[in-house]
């Protein structure tokens, strides 16, 4: 051990005497971009061994790892540059999930979470510092503790650093912790009863190992080259008794900045094989269409519209049908214009409204010195952006700077007048108008005993009936196309109401089923006040009555919502009928709105099965809209009444599909993971949540979002 | 219940038979499907014809960058031998005798090129010969990336341009830093006075493939 001390200090130290400034940059221009990248457990290191690397901020990744007894598939993200979560499905190939008469020959799959922080950065003369914790709150199969240092010298990584847990199995050191306290020198091996708790009595505790290698990265041919020191027991069962080799080697090809394979030799006698997939959406990298020229009116033209008011709008309404914004209502006076606007194209709410208004200019009268732009959001108006002419003019001609537009600018909210009501030009609107879409689905069960996954996919259909504004009917059915569903033999044992454990029954009897048929009706009673009434199939299991206020101070960071249902269950086919359970359901929510994009959540109130709690939400929201969070809940139900898990939580991720494309879409891909379907702490999933229509429209998303006003 | 189910979706689908709009079938996947064809297959060029061209009072090139659509260019200014096109989506490209050595507008460009003048590296007589360049780049910024190049005359083929068919001479030249392991053929096709018509050109290693045209030469 002392040897690879000397030759990392060696390295450290090598690093100081050579600067190769004069290739400071080339490292951009290599073809591929060979980094860091997925450890056999998903967040970045070497392979079992972690480093103090991390993605870049922003940035997701799907790895994919087989090898014998352990095949791990896994997903991360790193909200912050310094942080890095994995979610793990670990399957253990020579361990049964359980006897055979109740999940047959389905190996062990085990369910992990890991945390990675880094201390410190990697400076000119020291190494990167991180700490992390692999599989915290799950059965601690692969528990794990670790503190690493990494130092970069040209193509050479190199890592060192001390494990506990798994990490510390072999050819362990004394615990260096055991100087603050001498319970760090036993760690409580037995997994607690129930997964789901957070064992942190054991951390840092037991026997403790140095761990390293390095990585050596030749980006010329897209290669890496990996050597570590792995002191893992490769199976807590015994069933690989002797590890021949200490050392595994790996080496993986970049196909591409998004994919990476990999292929690895370890202990001697075990191949290992893998494949990542990641990706960073921090930034929008495709090019869209920019906006569509405008033509100026001559001042023959201007004269014609000054004396007939109906060109301007008709004309108004045909520019802006070709940039999909359409027109709710519009007034022409003497010095200024409003023009409300609704469109489901673009994601933030600037990018529309600067279109309009330049469409708006183009158009308007000499007259005109200030535009006003009304958007809405479905029926409700949402924000008025009132911009000055001149100054907008010279921002789009790039004689101004967006800044000076900002300042000349106002933004309010009088959305319990919107305009649409009272403007001199109206489009007519045929009611009822009918909107629909249909596209493939899919429902699935990841793994469950019976199988690992189990899945369906569907025809949906979408459909809406608008009676009048603000008032629609909203379906959705799903005929199923192909299904594995029979396969289901886990009924649910919960001893609580099972408003969500029969999640089974309704799979597989509710192959063609109608999700939704709930008649909505939303409005603005008061100024920053906003309404939603519904009435119907709500969801997949539950139907009702009830309704949602929010109230969302234009000016403030903060949003307080209230909603309250009275619901019974659907029956599993979920088509008209009713099952016998019926409760009353209701929470009380608090927005916030922190710097870098951080946005918490309280939500308070009594939820399906009855129990009564709290839920915290945190996620983190990116100027591409990328969002990235995870919830916990905690209600008065004990942890034996709850089961597995001990208490509910989750993560998610929703990724706008702009990213993708090369147009502007408002479309988002989500991905939300509960680790088990429970009982406790479920909330009553609502079709068009207020906040979300209304979260993106206070003044500061404006103000984040101003830049896109000219593009 | 089970009987209204199916007259619920023959209702859903009599309701729209009579003009299914496609763009609400599996919008998102559609989407989806286009910009993977778009990745794949790339864009299609917009239709630039004689005609378009003779109407504009300007010089002007087509301009295909990789997959991208193939659009027009027109000549903004001329400082003796350097002149400097632009396209409508703002790409300023700065063309010294047909190489391009100057851009602005991309997501990566070369701010500064150093070589040998035309005389010395392509010419009719030139069989072979290697010359050193130097690139250097914006996003991210490097100075004097060093690059070998090779000339072959390739000799005389025909090149079918929008003004008709030409003979022209192709002058391959391969292009290499052995470091970061960037090699490249580019290719120019040059009349009897030295004109280049066409060329094939790699700037950097971030940008793709630069196809030319002149679509009417600067008089």
């Amino acid at each position: 051990m002392a040897s690879f001390v000397r030759v990392y200090a060696f390295a450290c130290f090598a690093c100081l005497s050579f600067s190769q400034a004069l290739f400071s940059n080339i490292e951009d221009y290599f073809p591929y971009k060979v980094s860091p990248d997925s450890s056999n457990y998903g967040n970045t290191g070497l392979l079992e061994t972690p480093t103090a690397r991390f993605m870049e901020e922003a940035s997701l990744r799907f790895n994919f790892s087989s090898s014998f007894p352990n095949e791990f598939t896994s997903l991360t993200a790193s909200p912050f540059n310094w942080f890095e979560a994995t979610y793990r499905y670990a399957e253990i190939k020579n361990q049964k999930y359980g006897p055979f008469g109740y999940s047959g020959n389905q190996s062990l799959k085990d369910k992990g979470f890991d945390v990675k922080i880094r201390l410190k950065e990697e400076s000119f003369y020291l190494p990167a510092i991180a700490v992390g914790l692999r599989d915290i709150a799950g059965s601690g199969e692969f528990g794990s503790e670790y503190l690493v240092t990494s130092k970069r010298y040209n193509n050479l990584d190199v890592t060192l650093g001390i494990g506990w847990g798994r990490l510390g199995t072999s050819n362990s050191i004394s615990n260096p912790l055991k100087a603050i306290d001498k319970s760090f020198l036993v760690r409580d091996t037995g997994t607690s009863g129930r997964g789901g708790d957070f064992s942190y009595s054991s951390w840092f505790s037991g026997k403790a190992s140095i761990i390293g290698g390095f990585e050596y990265y030749l980006p010329k041919y897209g290669l890496k080259f990996t050597l570590e020191y792995d002191t893992s027991e490769p199976d807590s069962y015994g069933y690989v008794p002797q590890v021949d080799s200490r050392l595994n080697f790996g080496l993986s090809y970049h196909l591409s900045n998004s994919l990476n394979l990999s292929a690895a030799f370890e202990r001697g006698d075990q191949f290992r094989l893998s494949f990542n997939l990641k990706g960073n959406f921090l930034k929008d990298t495709i090019t869209k269409p920019s906006p569509k020229n405008v033509v100026k009116l001559n001042q023959n033209q201007l004269k014609r519209i000054e004396r007939n008011n109906q060109i301007f709008y008709s004309s108004l309404n045909k520019s802006l049908r070709d940039e999909s914004i359409y027109i709710q209502g519009a007034s022409l006076k003497e010095d200024e214009v409003d023009v409300a606007i609704a469109s489901s194209k673009y994601f933030s709410l600037t990018r529309p409204a600067g279109r309009a208004a330049r469409i708006t200019s183009a158009l308007s009268p000499d007259s005109v010195k200030r535009i006003n732009i009304h958007s809405m959001n479905g029926d409700l108006e949402v924000a008025v952006i009132s911009l000055d002419r001149k100054e907008f003019d010279s921002a789009d001609n790039k004689l101004g700077s967006s800044n000076e537009l900002f300042n000349k600018s106002q933004m309010s909210s009088n959305n319990n007048e919107p305009i649409y009501k009272t403007a001199a030009f109206q489009p007519k609107v045929i009611f009822p108008e009918f909107e629909w879409s249909m596209s493939p689905a899919l429902n699935h069960q990841i793994g469950g005993p019976e199988g690992f996954y189990l899945g369906q996919v569907f025809w949906r259909t979408d459909t809406s009936l608008k009676f009048r504004r603000n008032l629609t009917l909203y379906t959705s059915i799903g005929i199923n196309i192909y299904d594995t569903f029979s396969d289901f033999d886990n009924p649910s044992q919960s001893t609580i109401p099972h408003v969500r454990s029969d999640i089974q029954d309704y799979l597989a009897e509710g192959k063609n089923h109608i999700e939704r048929m709930q008649l909505q009706y939303m409005s603005s009673p008061w100024k920053d006040v906003f309404f939603r009434a519904d009435l119907g199939l709500l969801e997949n299991m539950f139907a009702g009555v009830g309704g949602e206020i929010l109230y969302r101070p234009f000016n403030r960071k903060v949003a307080l919502g209230f909603s309250a249902h009275r619901v019974r269950q659907r029956d599993y086919d979920q088509r008209f009928s009713l099952r016998d359970y019926e409760t009353t359901t209701g929470h009380a929510s608090i927005y916030f709105d922190l710097p870098h994009g951080i946005q918490p959540k309280i939500v308070i109130g009594k939820y399906l099965a009855g129990d009564k709690g709290v839920t915290l939400d945190l996620s983190r929201r990116f100027d591409s809209g990328f969002t990235a969070g995870v919830f916990a809940s905690k209600t008065d139900l004990s942890a034996e009444e709850f089961g597995e898990g001990s208490f509910d939580k989750g993560f998610y991720i929703s990724i706008p599909t702009k990213l993708f494309y090369g147009d502007y879409s408002s479309g988002m891909i989500s991905f939300g993971l509960h680790p088990l379907t429970k009982d406790g702490a479920a909330m009553l999933r609502q079709h068009n949540p207020l906040f979300s229509i209304l979260g993106d429209t206070n003044r500061y998303s404006i103000n984040r979002d101003w830049l896109y006003l000219l593009d | 219940m089970k009987s209204i189910f199916p007259l619920f979706l023959f209702l859903i689908f009599l309701s729209s038979c009579s003009s299914i709009d496609f763009s609400r079938i599996a919008p998102g996947y559609s989407e989806a499907f286009k910009a993977m064809k778009n990745a794949i297959v790339g864009y299609e060029d917009a239709l630039i014809t004689n005609e378009l061209v003779k109407n504009i009072p300007y010089a002007s090139s087509t301009m295909k960058i990789g997959k991208g659509p193939k659009g027009l260019i027109i000549l903004e200014n001329i400082n003796s031998e350097q002149l400097t096109w632009v396209s409508a989506d703002g790409v300023f490209l700065v063309t010294r005798n047909g190489r391009i050595t100057k851009t602005a507008g991309l997501n990566n460009n070369l701010i500064d090129f150093n070589g040998p003048s035309k005389k010395k590296y392509l010419s009719n007589e030139l069989d072979e010969s290697t010359f050193t360049y130097y690139f250097s780049y914006d996003f991210p910024y490097l100075r004097n990336l060093e690059v070998k190049a090779t000339i072959l005359n390739k000799g005389k083929v025909k090149v079918d341009l929008l003004g008709g068919e030409k003979l022209l001479t192709l002058i391959e030249e391969e292009i290499e830093n052995d470091y970061i392991g960037w090699s490249e053929v580019n290719k120019f096709w040059m009349d009897e006075d030295g004109y280049i018509w066409k060329s094939e050109q790699h700037i950097s290693p971030k940008v793709p493939k630069i196809i030319l045209e002149v679509t009417k030469k600067p008089s």
